[in-house]
């Protein structure tokens, strides 16, 4: 039945959103592309587990998680990224700088999440609900769940980017840091709140989708590559546009799989990204016009 | 006819022939099949630097798809020596024009788009290589392709480690020549001229589109090599072995040993390697120092280590320069 | 020799060039000047195949060149210099006017990876010419240095030699004397008139420096908002009406 396969596509795609809305916050804020923003959903999913399975319930563990999330993300941030980024040189090769040291983080987090949980899947084993019927099909409540998530933290973001003052600092920082700063805006507080309310929008799609897929050291990384799919179709830096970009993807990937099969759905994502990248590299609602040298 | 007919610089001919020497002596030296085996490791991965450092270092085309080429360049050796019984010649030939040609396929889109963006795009077409290779009937699916001929030239087998060892070295050798001629040669120049500044190469007469797919061609050449060698010295090969991990591994070598420099290749793929192979046993603790290795190299040691050693000779060189008398310096710059 | 017929560049809905048509005639030294955004560096970029005019076509001896790539047009033997200076860092100053001569090059990718007999002659004439043009430029004792490890002022001199060495038959020149002090510039004049007469090389350049053009100039065109607005020898253009209107401004 294709409605349901559509609100799992679209439930799956708004994780992936979420993912690829925290990649876009942080291109938008610091200029790059962060490779380790998987291991960020990964430890938001850890932490959540780590919470409930000590019989906290499950919201608390979810907000407790996300907490510890963005505070260490930040501390990462400022002690490691921040130093990087200040400095002149990096590689005689323009742009390998960051994605060597995302790499690196990328590798290290993984490694010591397999030390301290070990290899084997952990599952909450949390209980939403029974089935939910809808007409004639029934699904698990856990997608609407996550469809109910999102769409509450896409108001509070667009809330946040319109209506606050720190929300309003993170746009100006994005076109123009110089400026912003000769203006009064803090740009290294305002920066590193963006990468915190990044952690915080992956903890949330790595604890949800913990409860899809389960909580794994390696569990981000396909997923990441599919959040850079998203945010490049939807446009690298735009955060409406990076969900948008993860809903299609889900969307495309879910039906599409139950056509070619469930083991390429993978690839037609990938091969959607490549795509734009050749064709619009802008996505399909550019972020910043981008200046012709 | 001499050796240095063929090698292009007097001090890497001197390097090459040391290389070759110390390659020639060790299974003389140690009986222990495990360190050949090391070497054996060492040779293939000094392969997927070379690679790597001819288009990221040296061209300044990031590729994070390496592992994807040592894959298709192992699948191909692999089901061509299974499914039709050729000899390791022929199926080199074929790996290399399949790499060649899945070489420019993935340079194309280096014509358009580069940093960051050019990263994706490559990590997208590896992990699309080993899904597909993972859920292929003939593939093998998860199982991968077993029972694969060991290597061999005219007919004869390499029964042990030790023979294996020195097959994959010559070809080492044969490829280190190669890339050092055409890194000496003015077609290095090329690629060093797009790495710093695309549009200024174009308007002193360089085809960069031609420059850009022959640097993609060199690292899937390389890689697929690499696999194919793989892929019959290992006799079984399955889509867990080419993972994204993997690139995180050949990024550390040519960072660690220097973008800029081949030998900084060869060191980098020597060190990470043995390290790699010999800390098995703590494969987390041993990833985690390569991910801190890789953060500290950012940090502190842009160049890598023949990079800084060579930049800290010419500072001194130009420095020498200036002093009362000083002579006009004559280290060439390796950066 | 460079003849540009009824130019005009629009990007988008800005006009950076308006029918704007000139000859360079073969073996002079052409000036084009202007007041800031007249369109003289787009027009070089026209003339080098970065940008394709929206209308308009450019010929050299007699072919047509409109819109060919960079490197087509860098054969057919036009260099050209910029005005941000584009030189190669990551190479020595040697290897910089070693590969500045791969248009004249003779040997193939294959020569270089079996380091055949073609390639070393080919490339020890190479390397030859590159130091006759270091000596020229009096960089010999920089041979072996970074370009990035240079001065400003040489820096200079070596992208003129970069566009000079593979002894193109026309020369861009964008503002190749911006930023030099009296003594280098001399060198400067005395180089391009070397080039001019013993090389063979016409010159077109973008300049801002008075005293340089009206020194070496025979011939300028002048560009107002990417309109040519006059065109003659430079004592022509010092006293006419219209020039010094658009640098200066009319009394009112």
């Amino acid at each position: 039945m294709i409605f349901d396969l559509i609100i799992i596509g679209l439930s799956v795609g708004a994780l992936y959103g979420l993912l690829a809305l925290s990649v876009s916050l942080i291109y938008a804020s610091l200029d790059i592309i962060h490779f380790a923003q998987g291991e960020i959903f990964t430890m938001g999913a850890f932490f959540g587990w780590i919470f409930y399975s000590h019989n906290i319930p499950f919201i608390p563990s979810l907000l407790l998680a996300v907490i510890c999330t963005s505070i260490i993300a930040v501390i990462i941030q400022r002690v490691i990224y921040k130093p990087i980024l200040k400095m002149s040189s990096g590689f005689s090769v323009r742009g390998l700088t960051f994605i060597v040291a995302g790499f690196g983080m990328s590798i290290i987090l993984q490694n010591v999440f397999w030390l301290l949980f070990g290899a084997v899947s952990k599952n909450y084993g949390a209980d939403f609900g029974e089935m939910i019927d809808l007409g004639n099909m029934s699904m698990q409540p856990i997608y609407l769940i996550v469809l109910v998530v999102a769409t509450f933290l896409m108001l509070l973001i667009h809330l946040l980017l319109k209506k606050t003052k720190i929300g309003l600092s993170m746009k100006a920082i994005s076109y123009n840091k110089q400026i912003s700063s000769l203006m009064g805006i803090d740009v290294d507080q305002v920066t590193s709140f963006s990468f915190g309310l990044a952690a915080a929008m992956s903890a949330v799609s790595g604890i949800l989708s913990a409860q899809i897929i389960f909580v794994r050291f390696n569990m981000a990384s396909v997923m990441l590559l599919k959040a850079f799919s998203a945010a490049v179709i939807g446009g690298l830096g735009n955060v409406y546009g990076s969900m948008v970009g993860g809903l299609l993807i889900g969307v495309i990937e879910t039906v599409g799989g139950s056509v070619l099969g469930t083991e390429y759905k993978d690839v037609i994502s990938f091969a959607i990204m490549i795509l734009f990248l050749l064709f619009k590299p802008s996505g399909l609602f550019a972020f910043r016009t981008k200046q012709k040298a | 006819m001499k050796i240095k007919n063929f090698i292009s610089g007097n001090k890497d001919t001197i390097l090459i022939l040391l290389f070759a020497i110390i390659v020639g002596v060790l299974p003389l030296i140690t009986q222990n099949d495990y360190y050949i085996h090391i070497g054996c490791m060492i040779g293939i991965n000094i392969l997927l630097a070379l690679g790597m450092h001819a288009v990221t270092g040296l061209a300044g085309q990031i590729n994070m798809g390496q592992y994807g080429f040592y894959a298709i360049g192992a699948y191909t050796c692999a089901l061509i020596s299974t499914k039709l019984g050729l000899g390791f010649a022929p199926t080199l030939l074929v790996t290399i024009v399949v790499s060649a040609f899945f070489g420019i396929i993935v340079g194309i889109p280096s014509l358009r788009i580069e940093g960051p963006y050019l990263a994706l795009c490559t990590i997208g077409f590896a992990e699309s290589v080993r899904l597909i290779l993972n859920s292929a009937d003939w593939a093998g699916k998860a199982n991968g392709i077993m029972r694969i001929p060991s290597l061999e030239i005219f007919g004869l087998e390499m029964q042990n480690k030790a023979q294996s060892f020195y097959f994959i070295m010559a070809i080492v050798v044969i490829c280190i020549i190669i890339i050092n001629n055409l890194m000496r040669s003015n077609y290095g120049n090329r690629f060093k001229a797009i790495k710093d500044d695309s549009l200024a190469a174009s308007v002193i007469g360089i085809n960069v589109t031609k420059v850009k797919l022959l640097a993609f061609i060199i690292s899937s050449i390389y890689g697929g090599v690499a696999g194919a060698l793989y892929a019959r010295y290992a006799g079984y090969i399955n889509p867990l072995i080419f993972i994204q991990a993997l690139q995180t591994n050949f990024m550390l070598m040519v960072v660690l040993g220097g973008l800029g420099s081949s030998w900084g290749a060869v060191l980098g793929a020597v060190l990470v390697t043995v390290v790699y192979e010999y800390t098995r046993a703590y494969v987390q603790y041993q990833k985690i120092a390569f991910g801190i290795l890789m953060i500290l190299i950012v940090l502190f040691l842009q160049r890598g280590i023949i990079g800084t050693v060579a930049y800290h000779k010419q500072q001194k060189s130009i420095a020498d320069q200036h002093k009362p008398g000083g002579k006009n310096p004559t280290t060439e710059v390796e950066s | 020799m460079l003849k540009l017929e009824s130019i005009s560049m629009y990007f988008g809905g800005l006009c950076a060039l308006n029918d704007v048509s000139f000859e360079v005639a073969e073996n002079s030294i052409h000036g084009i000047i202007g007041p800031n955004g007249s369109g003289k560096t787009t027009l070089f970029n026209i003339i080098n195949g970065i940008y394709k005019p929206t209308n308009g076509k450019v010929f050299f001896n007699k072919r047509d060149i409109t819109g060919m790539d960079p490197n087509l047009v860098a054969k057919e033997g036009i260099a050209r210099t910029f005005q941000l200076l584009r030189i190669f860092p990551s190479m020595s100053v040697l290897d910089n006017l070693i590969v500045a001569q791969v248009v004249i090059e003779n040997s193939s990718v294959f020569d270089a990876i079996f380091y055949t007999p073609r390639l070393r002659k080919d490339y020890d004439e190479l390397r030859k010419r590159a130091f006759d043009m270091l000596k020229v430029l009096g960089l010999e004792n920089k041979a072996y240095n970074s370009a990035d490890s240079i001065s400003i002022g040489q820096r200079r001199m070596l992208q003129l030699g970069i566009g000079a060495i593979r002894s193109p038959k026309f020369l861009l020149l964008d503002e190749c004397a911006a930023g030099l002090d009296p003594a280098n510039i001399d060198k400067l004049l005395e180089l391009l008139r070397i080039f001019r007469g013993e090389y063979g090389i016409t010159i077109l350049m973008i300049e801002h420096i008075m005293s340089v053009v009206m020194n070496v100039c025979e011939r300028l065109t002048v560009l107002d908002y990417g309109v040519k607005i006059f065109e003659g020898d430079p004592y022509e253009v010092q006293n006419n009406e219209k020039v010094i209107e658009a640098y200066l401004g009319t009394n009112p």
